[in-house]
């Protein structure tokens, strides 16, 4: 069986020509946004790094107002403690950079950062410790003084680091991400007051040391006050930016709206404020120092702008990935929904298209199968019922002789049946004496119990001669008594008396005598009353008995009687049936010889319609056929071991004249050769319909002839 | 009332008779009674029993006219047993008028001559030794010989009555 590709497949296919670029594009858009977070993560470090740097300024600058206001300020413990907390601050801050820059997270952006191919900042700590150091080491050397001077080395080293930092995390490269102008204002504002205020400071310690040159002095300072407020200006503007920008994409930092421009103002005043003092006492002279809470003034103000700027940068880098992070998730979503969605609609689609023609097909294959498989059986089956015709008409010959047997038999079995009839009857006359016997037993049984009835009068009798042996016994007892009182007369009469005394004495003898016999008689009495009463018993009970068998023998000898007669009924009955079997089988030897002749016909029948079933076979070969290229349009599957070779369109022309016109010629042969009269001209359905009609038609015939003939 | 006086008859009375002797049955032992002792046995009569008298007189009955006390020797002996069918009376003559014993059956008449007498027995017998006589034999079987006048005279009677006396006054009058 050879493969191809099924329908199904094919439309598997096509859906994953969609699906790959859906797929493509899914990761694009993942790879983007993920581009994003990491870019607002760097910037997210950069504030972090920024943010310590900036406070580093901050402290400078306030150990710096401290220690130029030492030489003037009379206050000189606030000056001191000031001073010290200021240095404190720079310490811990320099800590505080070095946490940071050491820090987990701060070290894997570095990290990403030369994955990337950008160069790494230096640590920013340790060179500015170093400054910080030479500071310190230069104002113990020169005391007062020039001052300025000395801080520059640290305040650039700071600066430079921040620019560092905002470079490598591509912040002030790139104006288009929202945190570059909050990022400008903050690096441009703060060291530019710084520089703007310090440099203020250092006119006035020149006009304070020449008088002569206050008016060069606030020339000066009135220029770097112009250029502190264009810095301050520039400022405003990108942080104005930041804002518009904040508001149109995020519109919830309300702190950057607000809070932000007015903190900003603030700065701006301060160093007004510092103007003012300068310029409220121009007239003077010599010109006196602003207090030192004036000079702290624009650096608190600045630094607490920055605070704020630092933290809603942050604020904004966090919302802002955020956000991103929603939008990936998002975009993932939408698009594995929407493939989800047109893969199942996809795949419905192709089972309703798919199924209806797989369920046909089966049944197409099935059916056509079927009509071969009917078509060889019908043929085979012909075959079979024209060689049974055959043996029908030998075993019908031999039917009939078996019948001629039977007659015979028949004969036999009337004589058999008669002998029993006889048998019967001598039964019956046997049992007819036997009843006889057993009655003349039950009457002599009577009798018996009659002579029983005598043995009881006869006890009767012995009691009465037991009555009367009393009366003797009683005549016994007085002849004794009589004979002692004649004893005593007779020995009282002395000599006289002596013969009678014999005599007495005689009657005395007697008298016991028939004493003893009528003791005897009375003992014989007993004994024959017993004996009769026994006897008696006995004879009852077995008299009973045996009249209760007289009558069971005598009931049994009757249903004997009967049963034979029975016997004989139907022995009668059998000679009956016998005699009608034989007139029966007379009549099945005529009719066998009717069916011989019909089965001769019948034979050229089947012959026809092992011809028919030929042709037929043929019809459901080319069916099968139209199936196999129709499971090769469809299933991608031919299910036949020839034409291996079929794989494109062409190969289906193949299949469908599998066996060619060559076949098909022979197979009209065929149809020309057994059946004349079928045109050859028609269609094949055509000549199936004449086909069947033809032999249902014939089949009518020969049942009609064989109706006729019976 | 005396119409057979002893004495006449003994004059003329032959040597045998004397050891001529009743036999009779009391309940399984023989007795004898001397046979010229007794006037006559008859059948027992319908007694007519008399109140206040000892226990042994059974009480009198009407033999031809003539009134005559019964004892019964059972009682009279205390002999255990069951009373006989149709007791026999042995009719005696006493002093005081005849009188008869009630026995249970009279076996014979018998000569049993001295030889075959032992006169004093030492024997234990439920008849007092006083009235025994002596143990003769009589056809292998031993019969004890006893003087029934004795043992139904008056005296006796009377003896028997006094000690019955105290307890059942006016017994001498009935009789």
């Amino acid at each position: 069986m050879k493969r191809g590709t099924s329908l199904p497949l094919k439309l598997i296919f096509v859906g994953l020509a969609f699906t790959v670029p859906i797929a493509a594009l899914l990761s694009f858009l993942v790879n983007e946004k993920t581009k994003s977070i990491r870019v607002a993560q760097h910037e997210l470090m950069g504030v972090e790094i920024i943010k310590p740097l900036s406070q580093l300024l901050y402290w400078t600058g306030q150990h710096q107002v401290y220690t130029l206001a030492k030489s003037s300020a009379k206050d000189q413990d606030s000056l001191a403690s000031g001073l010290a907390s200021a240095t404190n601050g720079i310490n811990q801050t320099l800590r505080d950079i070095d946490v940071v820059y050491q820090s987990e997270s701060f070290q894997r952006f570095l990290g990403d950062l030369e994955a990337s191919g950008t160069k790494r900042p230096e640590a920013p700590a340790s060179s500015l410790r170093s400054a910080w150091e030479e500071t310190q080491r230069q104002l113990a050397g020169k005391g007062e003084g020039n001052s300025s001077l000395t801080y520059k080395s640290l305040i650039d080293l700071n600066m430079q680091a921040i620019e560092e930092f905002a470079n490598v995390s591509e912040l002030v490269l790139d104006p288009d991400l929202d945190s570059y102008h909050s990022i400008t204002v903050m690096v441009d504002s703060l060291p530019a007051g710084q520089a703007t205020y310090l440099a203020m400071l250092a006119q006035y310690w020149k006009a304070k040391e020449a008088k002569e040159n206050a008016q060069d002095f606030f020339l000066k300072a009135h220029t770097q006050k112009e250029l502190t407020g264009f810095h301050v200006q520039k400022s405003e503007t990108g942080l104005n930016e930041a804002v518009k920008a904040d508001l149109v994409y995020y519109g919830r930092n309300e702190s950057l709206s607000s809070d932000a421009p007015d903190r900003l103002k603030r700065y701006q005043e301060s160093f007004d404020l510092i103007a003012r003092e300068i310029f409220a006492d121009r007239t003077q002279s010599p010109v006196q120092a602003p207090s030192t809470a004036t000079l702290l003034g624009p650096i608190d103000k600045a630094y607490e702008f920055h605070k704020t700027l630092s933290k809603t940068t942050e604020q904004l880098l966090q919302t802002r990935i955020q956000s991103i992070q929603a939008d990936r998730t998002q975009a993932v979503i939408y698009v594995l929904a929407c493939w989800l969605g047109a893969s199942l609609l996809g795949f419905f689609l192709q089972r309703s298209v798919v199924m209806p023609i797989k369920k046909i097909l089966k049944e197409l294959n099935g059916i056509s199968s079927d009509t071969r498989n009917t078509s060889s059986k019908l043929h085979a089956s012909a075959q079979r019922s024209a060689a049974a015709a055959t043996e029908e008409a030998t075993a019908i010959q031999e039917t009939v002789a078996a019948m001629e047997e039977m007659t015979s038999m028949l004969a036999q079995t009337a004589i058999h049946t008669r002998n029993a009839s006889d048998v019967a009857q001598d039964v019956l006359d046997k049992t007819r004496s036997g009843t006889q016997t057993m009655e003349n037993m039950a009457r002599s049984m009577d009798t018996i119990a009659n002579a029983n009835t005598r043995l009881n009068e006869i006890t009767k009798i012995i009691e009465d001669i037991t009555s009367k042996t009393n009366v003797i016994n009683d005549i016994v007892f007085k002849t004794q008594l009589l004979a002692v009182n004649a004893s005593i007369e007779a020995a009282r009469a002395g000599h006289h008396g002596k013969g009678f005394a014999v005599v007495a004495n005689e009657v005395a003898n007697l008298a016991n005598m028939s004493g003893k016999a009528a003791t005897d008689i009375r003992h014989l009495l007993n004994e024959s009353r017993m004996q009769v009463s026994q006897i008696l018993d006995s004879t009852s009970d077995s008299v009973r008995n045996g009249q209760a068998v007289c009558n069971e023998a005598l009931e049994t000898f009757d249903t004997i009687s009967k049963a034979i007669t029975s016997i004989s009924e139907k022995v009668d009955q059998i000679n009956e049936a016998t005699r009608e079997q034989e007139t029966g089988v007379k009549q099945t030897s005529t009719a066998m010889t009717n069916i011989n002749q019909a089965t001769i016909s019948n034979n050229e029948a089947s012959q026809d319609n092992a011809h028919m079933a030929e042709r037929l076979k043929a019809q459901a070969g080319r069916l099968i056929r139209i199936g196999r290229a129709m499971n090769y349009v469809v299933l991608g599957t031919e299910q036949s071991q020839h034409h291996s070779k079929a794989s494109s369109s062409s190969e289906l022309d193949q299949i469908l004249d599998n066996s060619g016109p060559e076949a098909v010629h022979e197979e009209r042969e065929e149809l020309s050769e057994t059946d004349e009269d079928l045109s050859l001209g028609k269609g094949e359905k055509q000549e199936k319909q004449e086909l069947a009609q033809r032999l249902i038609k014939k089949m009518r015939k020969e049942d009609d002839d064989l109706r006729k003939s019976a | 009332m005396n119409s057979f006086p002893n004495q006449e008859a003994s004059l003329d009375t032959n040597e045998e008779d004397f050891h001529k002797y009743v036999i009779f049955r009391l309940a399984e032992e023989l007795y004898g009674a001397a046979l010229l002792d007794v006037r006559e046995v008859v059948e027992r009569l319908p007694i007519k029993s008399v109140p206040n008298t000892v226990e042994a007189f059974e009480g009198v009955c009407n033999l031809r006219g003539q009134i005559i006390g019964v004892v019964d020797l059972r009682t009279r002996f205390s002999l255990q047993g069951q009373a006989p069918l149709r007791p026999i009376l042995l009719v005696f003559e006493s002093d005081s008028g005849a009188i008869a014993a009630q026995v249970d059956e009279i076996i014979s008449v018998a000569i049993i001559p001295s030889t075959d007498i032992e006169v004093r027995p030492n024997i234990v017998s439920a008849v007092p030794l006083q009235y025994i006589r002596g143990i003769g034999k009589y056809q292998e079987r031993l019969v004890t010989l006893i003087d029934l006048r004795q043992v139904l005279s008056s005296d006796e009677l009377t003896q028997l009555d006094q000690s019955k006396l105290f307890t059942k006054p006016g017994l001498t009058q009935a009789i």
